[in-house]
């Protein structure tokens, strides 16, 4: 009974929403739109983190994995694409797949902002770090994720991806202004910081990625967080 | 008896949650500048009254930075607007442009500051009465790791204290920093996996995930709650409506246009749904003053 209540409950809030983006499009409200959208689908992201079995032991863990990825971008606000954050994502992915890389990532990006700032850009952030443990997760037993080169590579081509994604959220916001120059401005701005965000994921990675695997997979077979 | 805290604080969570959803919804509906600058202006008073404006004093810097970023950059890069005030080399600067910059950075500040009075009103204890009825999992891990983000730190400053006292810390090259700093978020990492690991167990045994989540906080919605539902109901709810009947807009390109005069019904509408916290905070601060001057 509560589960169709449930369902009920989402297709209603999907009509509204269908409603609201209408109205938004219409008028030209796009930072809410878009903010609308990004929220919905991080809804859906984690209703099937909730559909799924999991353990308490691997509920605290993924809390104290986001914890770390957040608090690890603290000391580097000063450097804004420089921080281990991506890194402890990606590698959590590896080792506990999609879900859990998902949920890392959007937790370590809404809490570090409590400290750091919420703005309109928290939900991008949300997401950008969400779908990337979730990429990272879902590729873990491909060719590409075993060898240290590809890892690299992999964080290496998030850190763009990371970037531009992220900087939707600020044009989108100047909309009013919107030209194409405007737009390569702001992706040619933001060269230098994508740059240093890939070039230091790639650099975590070659160095430590094998190290936290390690550790990772010896806490998750000591405390039989998945069975 | 539960502390529900006072003034605004001490209404139904629900009611909270849904008054700062409807502030950040009409920050980004309204673009016009009274209407904005009102917004701002009672977020900020209310921030005053949630802890006299600590935590706003602490960001207002980088706030402003943020703000004047966007003030400085948008005429640069716009150069739309009828009204070509100067010419920056050969590219035009328009006064419409300059405006929009003023109003967005307004939206910023406010969605901003909105966020920090958020915070301090839903405390960690009141979110996950919100969502750990339809997602539990969710609202509990983020409740979790906002408890961890102070534990982290705490213990992340004890680790670099020991490896300073045995000799840690002095790398030169960037390189050598950056690889440090990893063998401190080793520590950290090994250190608190083991010590959640162990919670998790506990939680076990006290039956974690065995039924329905009940919640140790019990709110009720009482008669104030109802009250201030209605209120807050009829405001928000005209200041809604008129917005998408045109009211409170301002169009900016490619002419400075507002569509009504500033003050018709939909303004004082808006003005009474945004300052209801402030009523409230004030009706206790003068009920205080007023039983402090009797004894």
């Amino acid at each position: 009974m509560i589960a169709r209540f449930k369902k009920i409950g989402l297709v209603l809030l999907c009509l509204l929403a269908a409603a609201l983006s209408v109205v938004f499009w219409s008028e030209g409200y796009y930072l809410p739109l878009s903010l609308l959208l990004i929220v919905l689908s991080l809804i859906f992201l984690f209703v099937r983190f909730e559909k799924k079995h999991i353990t308490p032991e691997a509920v605290v863990m993924i809390a104290a994995l986001a914890g770390i990825a957040a608090v690890s971008r603290l000391p580097f606000a000063s450097l804004p694409s420089v921080q281990p954050t991506s890194f402890v994502v990606i590698v959590s992915a590896l080792v506990f797949g999609p879900e859990v890389g998902f949920m890392v990532g959007s937790a370590a990006a809404l809490v570090s902002n409590l400290v750091l700032g919420q703005g309109p850009w928290t939900p991008w952030q949300m997401l950008a770090w969400g779908l990337m443990g979730l990429s990272a997760g879902y590729l873990k037993s491909s060719a590409l994720m075993r060898s240290r080169a590809g890892r690299s590579a992999f964080g290496f081509i998030w850190g763009f991806l990371f970037g531009w994604f992220t900087n939707l959220s600020f044009i989108l916001s100047f909309f009013g202004s919107f030209s194409w120059e405007f737009f390569l401005t702001t992706y040619a701005a933001s060269f230098y910081f994508d740059l240093a965000h890939a070039l230091s994921n790639a650099f975590f990675i070659i160095l430590f990625s094998k190290q936290w695997q390690k550790i990772l997979s010896r806490i998750s077979v000591k405390y039989k967080i998945f069975y | 008896m539960i502390n529900r805290g006072s003034g605004f604080s001490s209404l139904h969570p629900w009611l909270c949650f849904f008054y700062f959803l409807a502030l950040l919804l009409f920050a980004m509906l309204f673009k016009h500048p009274f209407y904005l600058a009102s917004l701002l202006f009672c977020t900020i008073i209310f921030n005053f009254f949630l802890d006299r404006g600590e935590s706003l004093k602490k960001k207002a810097k980088f706030y402003l930075l943020i703000a004047a970023i966007v003030i400085v950059l948008n005429p640069l890069f716009s150069q739309r607007g009828a009204t070509i005030l100067f010419y920056l080399g050969h590219r035009p600067v328009t006064l419409e442009s300059m405006i929009y910059g003023v109003l967005f950075a307004l939206i910023l500040l406010s969605i901003m500051f909105v966020f920090l009075a958020y915070n301090l009103v839903i405390s960690p204890d009141r979110f996950l009465y919100l969502f750990s009825s339809f997602a539990p999992r969710t609202a509990f891990i983020i409740t979790v790791t906002l408890r961890f983000i102070p534990l982290l730190q705490h213990r992340l400053r004890e680790i670099i204290s020991v490896q300073k006292a045995i000799g840690g810390g002095e790398g030169e090259s960037k390189k050598q920093k950056a690889k440090e700093a990893m063998e401190v978020l080793n520590i950290l990492v090994t250190w608190s996996l083991e010590s959640a690991l162990q919670k998790a167990i506990s939680m076990r045994a006290r039956g974690y995930g065995s039924g329905k989540r009940s919640s140790a906080v019990a709110f009720s919605f009482d008669k104030r709650d109802l009250f201030c539902m209605s209120f807050m109901a009829v405001t928000g709810g005209l200041a809604l409506l008129g917005g998408f009947f045109g009211y409170g807009t301002f169009t900016v390109y490619p002419s400075l246009e507002a569509k009504y005069p500033l003050f018709n019904w939909h303004f004082i509408f808006f003005l009474l749904f945004i300052s209801f916290p402030i009523f409230m905070e004030s009706r206790e601060w003068i009920w205080w003053r007023f039983i402090r001057s009797k004894i």
